[in-house]
This record gives C-alpha cells, sequence and structure tokens, in this order.
C-alpha cells in the first residue's frame, strides 16, 4: 500500500458518514478504532467512545454476548439491526455489519464492523405499515361496499361489506365485469356521465342487482384510479344501500301527495306566506275563490288579498303575538276586484327556537251566508214584529171581544129563565154551549196575547194554596161527578198555610190542568197533590201536580203538548173540544212564576201534569182579609173541607149541580162612570158577567128581577145610599130570598169605615181606588165560603 | 223635575194595561171634573156642607182611581174641610183645581200621542 493510498484510505474513513469502528472480540470488548462519524451517531466526543466498553451500547450485556457469540460463530453478521442509545438517551436504531478478523492460527484479533444510523428509515417503515392496517381496518370495516376494478372494468378487490350488500361471494364477485352488477338502463346512464374523463362522481342514485336478482337501491360514488401517465388502471366504487331511505322518502311524498290533495280539495282557500308575509304556497281554491293565478299569488305580500281598511283590522288582532285567531269576518279581493265577505283563521307557524316563520291563513266565503243570514234576521225582525203587533192589537183588543160576548152569554142565560117551550130551550142551550166555547177561546186567545204583549203581571198577595186548591176542587166537581170520577186533592203538611203569590194565575194554571184531567178522563179518578220541595223562612218551592187515570199522551206527543195550538192529537181536538191554548198559557204563566211545567204519561194508564212554582212566604200567619161568616147558600151543599188532611175525596155525589162552571155574576152599584169602567173592565177581563145600576134604588130593584152571585156595592150614592140599599136587601131577604153577599167599595178610608159597613149588613169591605187582588180575594172568599 | 200628575204605573195596572180604556177613563174625567167643580162653587156660596162633602167624596174616589194623585189629594182636603165646616178655606181650595185639571189635561194629551208613537 502506497503513502498517498494510506492517505487516501484514512480521508475516506474519516469523511465517510457510516460508523467504522474495531474492537476486541468478547464480552469486555473495548474500542481498538472509531472513525468521527461514529462518534457523531451517539452524539459523543472520539475520545469518550475509548472511554467506554462495546457493551455500554446495546440496551443489556446479554443483547453484546449473544451478537458477539454470533459473530465468533459466523465470523461475520450483515445488516444486523439494534436499538442503541444515543448520550441523550434517545433510542437509535442501527444497522451492524461486522467480520470477525483472525490471525494466522486461526485466533480472532479483533472485530472490524460498520455502523449505520436506520431510525429514519424505521420511522417511515413503521408508519407505512400503520397507514397500510388502518386502510385496511378501514376497507374491511366500512358499513359501505367498496369494490375496485382493473381498467378492464373487471372486479379485483372488495371489501366484506361489498359481499354482504350484494349476498355474493368470492367466487361471484372476482374478475367479474362491473356492468353486471346494474341493469343495463342503469349502467347506460351511469356511462353517459363519462366518469373517466371527470376523474370521480359522486351521489349517483342507482339500482345494483342483488345475487338473487332483485335490485337494491343505493347511493355511488366512483374514482378513477389512474397512472402517472395519466392512464385509466381502474377504478373504485362505493355503493351505499338508500333502500330504507327510499322508502322512508316515497312515504313522505305519499303523505304530502295527500296532504296536498287534501288541501286542493278543501273549499276553503289556504295560503301559506313566509316571515316577511309574502305568499309563498296556497292550493288550488285559493285560485278559484281569487279569481287569481300563480302570477297573481306568488311572492306577493298577502296583504294584497284584503282590502287597506280590513287588512289594518286584521293587523290590530295582534295575531303575530296572540299565535292564531280563527273565524275573523273580514273581506277580502278579487282579481277582478270584486269584494267578498270571508271568515279568515290565521295561525302563525314557528320553529323550534320560537322564531316566526311563517303563518297560515284559511279563508271562506261566507257572502251566500251573510246575505242568508241579514234575510234571516231582517225576516225574524219583521215576525216578531208582527207577532208583537198581533199580540199587541189582540190584548188591546180584548175589552171589545169579550164584552159582546158576555153580553150574548148574559142574554142566553136570562133568556133561558124565562118561560120557553122545550124545542127553545134545547136551542138556547145549544147556542150557550157555543157561546161560552167561543168566550174560552177568545179568553185564553187574549191571555196568551197578553202574556206574550208583556202586559201580564203577577200580583204578590197573600194566597192559601190549599184553599185555591179546595175551591177549584168544588167547583170542578160537578164536571167530574158528571163523569163519575173521584176528584181528590191533598196538601203536603210542609207546605206553609199562607204563600205571597198570585191567585188568578195559579188558579187558571190549576183549573187548566184539572179541567183537561177530567176531559181526558172517562173512568177512575183525578188527584190533585201539592208538596213542598224546600221551605225555608222566606221563600218555598211548590209541586204541585194532577194525576188522572185518563187516555194518556205517547211520547212522541208529550213533546208539543205545551206548544201553542198542539193538542196531543187532532182527532182529540174534535173528540174532546178545548181551544189547545190551556196548556200553552199554563207553560208560560208557570214560568213567570220562575217554575216548570211538564209531564209524564203512559197510553192508556193516565197522565201526571205537574209544575213547580217559587212564592214568598207571608211572614205572619194572619188572614189579611176578615170577612163576615154568612149562612150557608142553598145552591152549595155543606161538605167538611179541612186542607191540613190529605186525600180527602171530593165525592161528586156531595155536590148539587147548577154552578156552571166558575163565573160569577156579579152586580155593580156605583154612580161614577170612572169608577163603574173600571170595575166593569176588572170584573170582565176576569171572565165574569157585571150589570151596572147607579143607584140603590136601581140595585134593589133589579135583584128581584134577575140572580146574583155577589153584589159590590159603592155607599155614597144618590136616591138611595149603600148602607140603606144593604139594609132594604138584608130585609127582603129574610122574607124570600137567598142571602147575596155585597161587599163595599168605597172611597172612605177612614178607620172604622168598615165596620159601619158590616154594621150595615155588609159582608166584605174593599177601598177605592180598587186593588184588583183584593177584590178578587174577598169575592172569592164570600162565593165559596160555608161550602 | 216636577211630580207627575199620575201615576201611570199604578193606573196601568188597575186597567190592566188597557190603554184605551185609560185614555177614555181621562176622558170622562176631564169632561166631568169641571161640572163638578162648577157644582162644587154652588154648594159652597150656598153653604151645603153635605153637598159638597158628597161631591168631593165622588170626586176623590174617580181621581184616585185614574190615580191622579195631585187632583186625588185636592179632594180628599176638601172633603175633610167640609166634615170640618170649614167652607171659607175650600173656596181657595177649589181654585187649585183648575190648574191641576189643566196639567191632567195636558198629560193625557201626551200619553195619547205617546200611545200612538
Amino acid at each position: 500500500m502506497t503513502a498517498s493510498t494510506e492517505t487516501q484510505s484514512k480521508d475516506l474513513i474519516d469523511n465517510l458518514r457510516v460508523g467504522i469502528y474495531r474492537i476486541t472480540p468478547g464480552i469486555k470488548s473495548h474500542f481498538l478504532f472509531v472513525n468521527p462519524a461514529f462518534a457523531e451517531i451517539f452524539g459523543l466526543k472520539l475520545k469518550d467512545v475509548f472511554k467506554k466498553k462495546t457493551a455500554d451500547f446495546f440496551e443489556s450485556i446479554r443483547q453484546w454476548r449473544l451478537l458477539n457469540d454470533k459473530i465468533l460463530r459466523q465470523g461475520n453478521i450483515k445488516n444486523e439491526e439494534v436499538i442503541s442509545r444515543k448520550k441523550d438517551g434517545t433510542a437509535i436504531w442501527c444497522s451492524l455489519t461486522v467480520t470477525a478478523v483472525k490471525d494466522k492460527q486461526g485466533r480472532v484479533k479483533w472485530f472490524d464492523g460498520l455502523l449505520e444510523d436506520i431510525s429514519t428509515h424505521k420511522q417511515v417503515e413503521r408508519e407505512l405499515l400503520e397507514s397500510k392496517e388502518l386502510f385496511r381496518l378501514v376497507f374491511d370495516n366500512s358499513a359501505v361496499a367498496i369494490t375496485v376494478t382493473d381498467k378492464y372494468e373487471k372486479i379485483i378487490a372488495w371489501n366484506p361489506f361489498a359481499e354482504r350488500l350484494l349476498e355474493m361471494d368470492k367466487e361471484d364477485l372476482f374478475n367479474k365485469s362491473v356492468k353486471e352488477l346494474y341493469p343495463p338502463q342503469e349502467w347506460r346512464r351511469i356511462r353517459s356521465f363519462r366518469i373517466r374523463r371527470k376523474g370521480f362522481l359522486t351521489n349517483i342514485e342507482t339500482k345494483i342487482i342483488k345475487k338473487d336478482g332483485s335490485f337494491l337501491e343505493v347511493n355511488m360514488s366512483i374514482s378513477v384510479l389512474k397512472d402517472v401517465q395519466g392512464n385509466v388502471t381502474g377504478a373504485i366504487g362505493i355503493l351505499r344501500d338508500i333502500t330504507s331511505e327510499k322508502i322512508a322518502e316515497r312515504k313522505l311524498k305519499e303523505s304530502e301527495n295527500k296532504t296536498r290533495v287534501i288541501l286542493d280539495n278543501s273549499a276553503a282557500a289556504i295560503t301559506l306566506t313566509d316571515k316577511d308575509e309574502r305568499i309563498v304556497s296556497w292550493n288550488r281554491f285559493t285560485e278559484q275563490l281569487l279569481g287569481m293565478k300563480k302570477p297573481d299569488l306568488y311572492m306577493k305580500p298577502v296583504s294584497s288579498l284584503y282590502p287597506p281598511e280590513e287588512w289594518k283590522k286584521i293587523r290590530a288582532e295582534n295575531i303575530r303575538k296572540l299565535g292564531s285567531k280563527q273565524h275573523l269576518e273580514t273581506k277580502a279581493i278579487k282579481k277582478n276586484g270584486q269584494v267578498i265577505d270571508i271568515d279568515l283563521s290565521i295561525n302563525i307557524l314557528k320553529d323550534t327556537q320560537n322564531n316566526i316563520i311563517g303563518s297560515v291563513g284559511i279563508m271562506q266565503d261566507i257572502t251566500e251566508y251573510k246575505k242568508a243570514r241579514q234575510m234571516l234576521l231582517e225576516a225574524k225582525v219583521a215576525a216578531e214584529e208582527a207577532n208583537s203587533a198581533k199580540s199587541q192589537f189582540l190584548a188591546n183588543m180584548s175589552h171589545e171581544v169579550r164584552t159582546p160576548m158576555n153580553a150574548i152569554v148574559g142574554m142566553i142565560d136570562m133568556t133561558l129563565d124565562t118561560s120557553l117551550d122545550a124545542e127553545q130551550k134545547d136551542n138556547l142551550n145549544t147556542a150557550k154551549e157555543a157561546a161560552e166555547n167561543l168566550l174560552n177561546l177568545i179568553n185564553d186567545i187574549l191571555d196568551l196575547s197578553k202574556v206574550e204583549a208583556g202586559k201580564i203581571t203577577l200580583e204578590e198577595i197573600d194566597i192559601s194554596v190549599g184553599n185555591v186548591i179546595k175551591s177549584i176542587c168544588k167547583g170542578l166537581s160537578v164536571l167530574a161527578r158528571n163523569k163519575n170520577l173521584d176528584l181528590l186533592w191533598s196538601v203536603e203538611d210542609k207546605v206553609p198555610y199562607l204563600v205571597i203569590g198570585d191567585p188568578v194565575r195559579l188558579r187558571q194554571i190549576i183549573i187548566n190542568l184539572v179541567n183537561n184531567a177530567i176531559k181526558f178522563t172517562s173512568q177512575g179518578k183525578v188527584e190533585v197533590k201539592v208538596k213542598a220541595l224546600s221551605v225555608n223562612h222566606e221563600n218555598c218551592e211548590l209541586l204541585l201536580s194532577v194525576t188522572d187515570t185518563g187516555i194518556g199522551i205517547s211520547r212522541e206527543k208529550q213533546a208539543t203538548v205545551f206548544e201553542v195550538f198542539t193538542q196531543a192529537d187532532e182527532s182529540i181536538t174534535r173528540r174532546y173540544g178545548g181551544t189547545g191554548l190551556g196548556l200553552a198559557i199554563s207553560k208560560r204563566l208557570v214560568e213567570m212564576m220562575g217554575g216548570r211545567i211538564g209531564v209524564e204519561s203512559e197510553i192508556n194508564k193516565g197522565s201526571t201534569f205537574f209544575f213547580t212554582a217559587n212564592f214568598k212566604i207571608k211572614q205572619k200567619n194572619a188572614p189579611v182579609l176578615t170577612p163576615i161568616e154568612l149562612d150557608d147558600r142553598k145552591r152549595l151543599a155543606p161538605i167538611a173541607l179541612d186542607i191540613s188532611k190529605t186525600e180527602v175525596p171530593v165525592s161528586s155525589t156531595n155536590v148539587l149541580p147548577s154552578l156552571s162552571g166558575p163565573q160569577l155574576r156579579v152586580l155593580l152599584a156605583e154612580d161614577n162612570l170612572i169608577n163603574q169602567k173600571i170595575a166593569v173592565k176588572i170584573i170582565e177581563k176576569k171572565g165574569w158577567l157585571i150589570k151596572v145600576v147607579e143607584n140603590g134604588q136601581q140595585a134593589v130593584e133589579i135583584i128581584d128581577k134577575e140572580p146574583f152571585d155577589v153584589i159590590l156595592m159603592d155607599i155614597q150614592m144618590p136616591v138611595l145610599d149603600g148602607f140603606k140599599a144593604t139594609q132594604v136587601i138584608r130585609v127582603q131577604e129574610k122574607q124570600n130570598r137567598k142571602h147575596i153577599p155585597i161587599i163595599a167599595m168605597t172611597a172612605h178610608a177612614m178607620e172604622g169605615d168598615e165596620k159601619k159597613c158590616l154594621d150595615a149588613g155588609m159582608d166584605g169591605y174593599v177601598s177605592k181606588p180598587i186593588d184588583r187582588a183584593k177584590l178578587f180575594e174577598i169575592i172569592d172568599h164570600l162565593t165559596k165560603k160555608g161550602t | 223635575m216636577p211630580e207627575e200628575c199620575v201615576d201611570l204605573n199604578e193606573v196601568l195596572e188597575r186597567v190592566q194595561h188597557d190603554r184605551e180604556l185609560l185614555l177614555e177613563l181621562f176622558q170622562i174625567f176631564l169632561d166631568d171634573c169641571p161640572k163638578k167643580i162648577e157644582a162644587l162653587k154652588s154648594a159652597v156660596k150656598q153653604a151645603d156642607v153635605q153637598k159638597i162633602k158628597d161631591i168631593a167624596h165622588s170626586m176623590k174616589g174617580a181621581s184616585g182611581n185614574i190615580a191622579a194623585k195631585k187632583i186625588n189629594a185636592t179632594f180628599i182636603i176638601i172633603e175633610q174641610m167640609a166634615k170640618d165646616n170649614k167652607i171659607g178655606e175650600i173656596r181657595d181650595k177649589i181654585g187649585e183645581l183648575d190648574s191641576q185639571l189643566a196639567e191632567l189635561r195636558a198629560y193625557s194629551k201626551k200619553l195619547e200621542n205617546d200611545f200612538k208613537a
């Protein structure tokens, strides 16, 4: 070796970027030579290397021993990879190539080695491995099907999910032409996308064929693989099963279609607006109703559908704040400018954050409805006016209508009392019956008219409900007797003796019910009962019922018997007569008394009509009137009546006939025309007959010629005053006549007046101005007294 | 507000809301009353206490029946004065009736118009 060669060798060794070293063999090996690169690799200074043992560069002595033995055994190692550590402790991968150098005797003199830092390689190698592994993991575990095709469009690789999705295995897939996966039409469509030129295509919705031939809806993305020169080498396809999404989508669409159908076929205009109140959607009827088309509606402000003043009203409803408004009556403008009446409902739409996103408006055309309503309203007003005018007229006519009727009945009566032959009598009786029927009808119609015209006010005077019933039963016992019926009544002990109410109206109701009961019953009995539903210190509610054993009323007819001009059966009108107004009047009167009226009935078993009425209670149970006891009148036989007893039969055989109904004949002796007229009015209103004379003398004379049930006597009269006339009448009665009750009517309002009247032989006393209720009460009392 | 000369509710109730009858009664009273006033005056002149009493009593009843309160009150007083033999005061009291009657006449007229309306 020349010197220059030696120099060159040394330069080479010093400059090489690999570590070169010579060490002694064995466990206690140490360095004989290292080049600068070696020290550098470990971050050491050259001289420091020599202070270390070879084993120091290994993780453990054992590791070095194994390597040492391997070199001795094999004579060399090549590219042995070992982990060592730098001065700062960092691990480095080293590649060792070592040769054992021997002397002539074959003993190993030293090891010559070459060391290379391969840490960077190692890192790259590991990362590559890891990324491959990651890719494999992704590929194998993806829930999408991945297929790789070669440039001939044959499948060369796929992931497990592809097998699952297509239900195919290795044999089915490997080398399969990818076009066979698609229905021909789909494949042509995919081809038309020219994927090769673009390089990729995403989100194609298509169908693929599974192994069993069925189709699968998929979403597909394709990436084309190219080599460095840009030649296509294959493609990767990613397929996602969207069958369930498609089904959901179809269902949604179907439901949207249904909604659409409903919206389009609803007879209301439905519009949807966005948050800026512009119309974004509407149904077919909207176009129909408003005569508009898309250009008139789409993105137009919703306010354009309404007249400005109506829009102001709609805005004033503050619907955005309230959230909704139903049935707003407003107006809309059609395209042709016509304004129509509509019913508008608005609902505000909000998102989940409660922000307003728009509104739904529903409008219905109510033009016709409003017209009809207006017409109905007008018709109703007209009908009410007509009815009210009729009632008003009838109510005002009452006097004029009733007076001649009373005269007719009275005259017939008087004529009947004269001597007549049988035929005349018969004719007159027929005429009387007809006249009485007519009078009843007139009375009922007038009564109903008065109720309807609001002209009836209820009296508030003391009445004994028991006495009212007693007197009614006595009065009607004639009718009951004629039909061989028992007429019974009972008053529950709890019922207060005196209450405050309107005796005339109460009588009217009960008489009507009892009359009906007798009329519609051919055998058995009629029972009147009074019960107290509730009683306290001030008020009571009474239940009055009339039960018969008559023909009964069918369930359907029960609903209408209280209506005007309705009897249970039209044939009944013919057979039983009657005006058909009695129950209608009774119903209204009961309602005025704060009660209700009803009926329970069974065909052929009988009916119970009942009503409730509210009364105030008289605080002191003292009767207001103290009429004079009078002798039993001959025309009414005495029978024991005690309202405290219950179930007292009024046997019709105990009552004598000749009292044809409760109609009384009244004589009025009064000189003042005004007082006459008022008294006549009051008595005729009651349906009684009244005869007027102007002084006491005329009164004395007329009772000789005509029968009267009661005399109303003014005190101060010309010719013969009331006191004197009474005295004359009483004297005459003692000789040849029955006792007629005489009631004084006087404006004497002084104490002792009453006593003076009674002393003169009068039976009762009322003061002027006439108090109607008091007058009737005392007449009632006196004419029923002692019977 | 001056007190009404008639208690309309009371009299309407008495004639059972028969308005025509009511107007008729007013008319009868208005026709009759002046005659009675003349009769009263002549009775006062003749100092016929019984006659004064009778006329006043009769008119008291009639005016009470039509609820002509003021006139009614006047006749009540006249009747009492007659009973008390205060003939001198009766003359003055009768003088009040003329204006009260005029008031009633006006009232009746107005009522007639009201009812027609």
